[in-house]
């Protein structure tokens, strides 16, 4: 991978944690005041819906210079590639570090099975969420329409799949009620990041690393 | 070094449409060519053609003998350019342009390019996004000079140089080609520049290049007639590219021989490539389409 797409890759992530420490400031801040008053979601999954809405917000796209320098359309794919896996790997990474990690170690300490599964489930479900947040930048640049379409149908999915978690895990329901609700949940995610996959990954791939369609469409 | 054959491109965005249409010329190794046309002639979209930045809806294109789609790769890192659009990272200081985008390159010599900054009095230290237009133009060229480019494609590189850099950049494009193994393609508004060093000229107008001949052959087809509006109103009309007319005489640029110029009393004299300019675009487009395609022998 050449240094250039390492940079965009590093710069990628630091504006990613960059905005997930704000964020948790700013949320941590808001929760103190009004805890009392608006408690309609699990913090846990509150802060996780919003930290998806950022990964969307991330840069994915090669550098404009890769466009003059030596490559041939297929390398550029395959640069695009790279860097939109990693860059959704390393997302996926911070989040999971972030939110989940340390309660999952404590959970193993702990030999609490029930919190392992909770926790690995939700880093699961956070990778197949993190990647179609991915795809907003492109449904942006490609069409309006689109992306306010499939971007409202991502949060709404993101929205959901929080509350109902938040509900079903954090408030305490019966064991089948959490099941079925997790398997639900585990679907649609699942099926959103396979739409995404199946449908748009090849054509976004090709999109970004088209001088002709990227750049104008940026500009 | 570099051959078109018949490239058509369609480039739409909202607001209007723009086609190159049926482009072809050939550009032999160790010439300059230079590249003129009214602003929005499709200049800057035919070299972005050639860069590789758009794809023609059906022509070709070869570098060195290569078809270029097939040989990308390979073509880009033989060809230096200097481009209307910073393709560059905004923040990075310019040192570490040349590290970053260097190592991209096969050939790519930082010395070399480090000198070359330094030739153009440009701060290797300062940032892209801090330089003026014609800093950023210098940094392009300081680039596109390391890469041991054979090929060089310059859009408008002489805008925003002052006079002093203008000439630096001339020596260096002939320089290139001095060697017989190197050719240059630009594309200019400052014609004098174009006088002095180039050996192609190429005339574009409404996505089609109307032309492209040695320079010498193209200006030896014309004439400038200064006299009398009444001597030069002798001339057939379809001869005239355009008559300019004041109160008592006028003067013309006219196509083909010398056999309506017989009279002593009007000033004769070969066009350099800017009066050339001037009376090809003030003619209009029907009419210089007229003279390209009846008058201009092409004979390379």
């Amino acid at each position: 991978m050449p240094k250039i797409l390492q940079r965009t890759l590093l710069k990628s992530i630091i504006n990613y944690t960059g905005s997930m420490f704000l964020y948790y400031i700013v949320f941590a801040i808001t929760n103190i005041i009004f805890r009392s008053r608006y408690n309609f979601l699990g913090d846990r999954e509150l802060v996780l819906f919003f930290f998806i809405l950022i990964a969307g917000f991330l840069n994915t796209a090669i550098p404009d210079y890769i466009f003059i320098a030596p490559f041939s359309r297929k390398e550029r794919i395959q640069l695009q590639k790279k860097l939109f896996l990693y860059s959704h790997f390393a997302t996926w990474g911070i989040t999971s570090a972030f939110i989940s990690f340390p309660e999952l170690i404590m959970s193993v300490i702990n030999r609490n099975l029930y919190d392992i599964g909770k926790y690995l489930f939700e880093i699961t479900i956070m990778y197949f969420l993190l990647f179609v947040a991915g795809y907003s930048s492109y449904f942006n640049l490609l069409n309006k329409k689109n992306f306010t379409f499939t971007g409202i149908a991502i949060n709404i999915i993101v929205l959901l799949e929080s509350s109902v978690l938040a509900a079903v895990i954090i408030e305490g329901s019966s064991g089948t009620v959490i099941y079925i609700t997790m398997a639900a949940v585990f679907i649609i995610a699942i099926l959103s990041a396979l739409y995404c996959y199946k449908k748009h990954f090849q054509n976004m791939l090709e999109f970004y690393s088209d001088y002709e369609t990227s750049i104008q469409k940026k500009a | 070094m570099l051959n078109v054959e018949h490239l058509h491109k369609t480039l739409s965005n909202k607001n209007n449409t723009f086609r190159l249409h049926d482009i072809s010329f050939s550009l032999p190794k160790g010439y300059i060519c230079g590249l003129i046309g009214e602003n929005g002639a499709g200049k800057s979209s035919l070299l972005k053609c050639l860069a590789g930045l758009y794809y023609p809806d059906s022509g070709s294109i070869f570098a060195g003998g290569m078809p270029f789609y097939e040989n990308e790769a390979k073509i880009k890192d033989m060809t230096g350019l200097v481009l209307d659009t910073d393709f560059y990272n905004q923040n990075l200081p310019l040192y570490k342009i040349g590290r970053l985008y260097g190592e991209l390159y096969s050939n790519f010599s930082i010395d070399k390019y480090l000198r070359y900054l330094g030739q153009f009095h440009l701060d290797p230290q300062k940032k892209f996004k801090h330089l003026s237009k014609g800093m950023k133009t210098k940094t392009q060229i300081a680039f596109a000079l390391s890469h041991n480019a054979r090929l060089f494609l310059f859009d408008e590189p002489s805008a925003g140089l002052d006079q002093d850099s203008r000439e630096e950049l001339l020596k260096i494009c002939t320089g290139l080609v001095s060697g017989g193994e190197r050719s240059v393609l630009l594309s200019s508004h400052i014609t004098q520049d174009l006088d002095r060093i180039a050996d192609y000229i190429g005339y574009m107008q409404n996505g089609s290049l109307l032309f492209f001949l040695p320079k010498e052959n193209l200006c030896s087809q014309f004439s400038i007639v200064k006299g009398e509006s009444y001597k030069l109103k002798l001339i057939p009309k379809e001869k005239i590219v355009y008559m300019e007319e004041g109160k008592y005489s006028a003067a013309a640029m006219v196509a083909g021989g010398k056999k309506y110029l017989s009279d002593k009393t009007l000033e004769v004299y070969k066009p350099g490539i800017g009066e050339f300019m001037y009376y090809f675009v003030k003619g209009g487009n029907e009419n210089a389409k007229n003279i390209a395609e009846n008058f201009i022998k092409i004979n390379n």
